[in-house]
């Protein structure tokens, strides 16, 4: 059971957990005033950005692309790169 | 553009609940991680913890449904449906498609414990060749999993969040 617990897969998890705190909190309480300001423009491409970093992460760590060949690794973070090149493009 | 009404889609938003959302973040990625240590377990000889795992992840999943019939029978009671919006068509959608999605990964997850309770039966008796077929479907379905999870991580930004 602690040898379970002390894999890289639950080092990803505690990552994730804490990354949606941080997008929970920045989501939050901000002046709901000013949206679309530079200030709330610059939060939101972030809260995509941090997304991104986790969808990463689930691909690697909980999909167990890490080791997985290189070929699949390319293709999978081509495509996250994409993805949130294009989400951030269009917002 | 008409189509982009920005004060209509940030006060539709305003009125969603961010907690529901990031509570179900945290139950996606718990189970994810449940069915992690799940596979992780079922690739030893003796697989003995994996289908206890497999309940734990169901029950997150469970969790996720009941905060999302909640969330969406609280919009329904102020008179929020499909049709009140294009913000809330949009949010219907995409988060009904994605609990289509978690509602076929419950039944994923029910096959997946039958087999982990199989393999703890067995005992690790197994041909080599069928382990390793046994492993594939056990992995597929554990992906499937994550990409439910996945796809909600996108979803709560893009729709509870982004401003």
């Amino acid at each position: 059971m602690m040898s379970l617990l002390l894999k890289t897969v639950s080092a990803a998890w505690l990552l994730l957990m804490l990354a949606t705190c941080l997008s929970w909190w920045l989501g939050q309480d901000h002046d709901l005033s000013a949206p679309q300001t530079s200030d709330y423009r610059l939060i939101s491409s972030g809260l995509i950005l941090i997304a991104f970093i986790k969808v990463r992460i689930v691909i690697r760590y909980f999909m167990e692309v890490q080791q997985a060949p290189l070929v699949l690794k390319l293709v999978c973070d081509g495509w996250v790169v994409l993805v949130r090149g294009a989400i951030l493009y269009l917002y | 553009m008409p189509w982009l009404d920005l004060e209509l889609y940030l006060q539709s938003q305003a009125a969603l609940n961010q907690n529901y959302g990031a509570i179900n973040i945290l139950f996606l990625l718990a189970s994810s991680w449940f069915v992690a240590m799940a596979v992780d377990d079922m690739r030893s000889k003796t697989a003995r913890l994996a289908p206890r795992f497999f309940v734990l992840a169901m029950l997150c999943g469970i969790g996720f449904a009941v905060v999302k019939i909640i969330e969406y029978r609280e919009k329904v009671t102020a008179g929020i449906t499909l049709s009140t919006n294009n913000f809330y068509m949009y949010d219907y959608i995409f988060t009904g498609l994605h609990f289509l999605h978690v509602l076929i990964g419950m039944g994923v997850l029910v096959f997946l414990w039958f087999k982990a309770k199989a393999a703890v039966q067995r005992k690790g008796d197994f041909l080599t060749g069928d382990k390793a077929k046994e492993m594939m479907l056990i992995e597929s379905g554990a992906s499937y999993w994550r990409m439910v999870d996945l796809l909600w991580i996108v979803l709560f930004p893009l729709l509870y969040l982004m401003k």
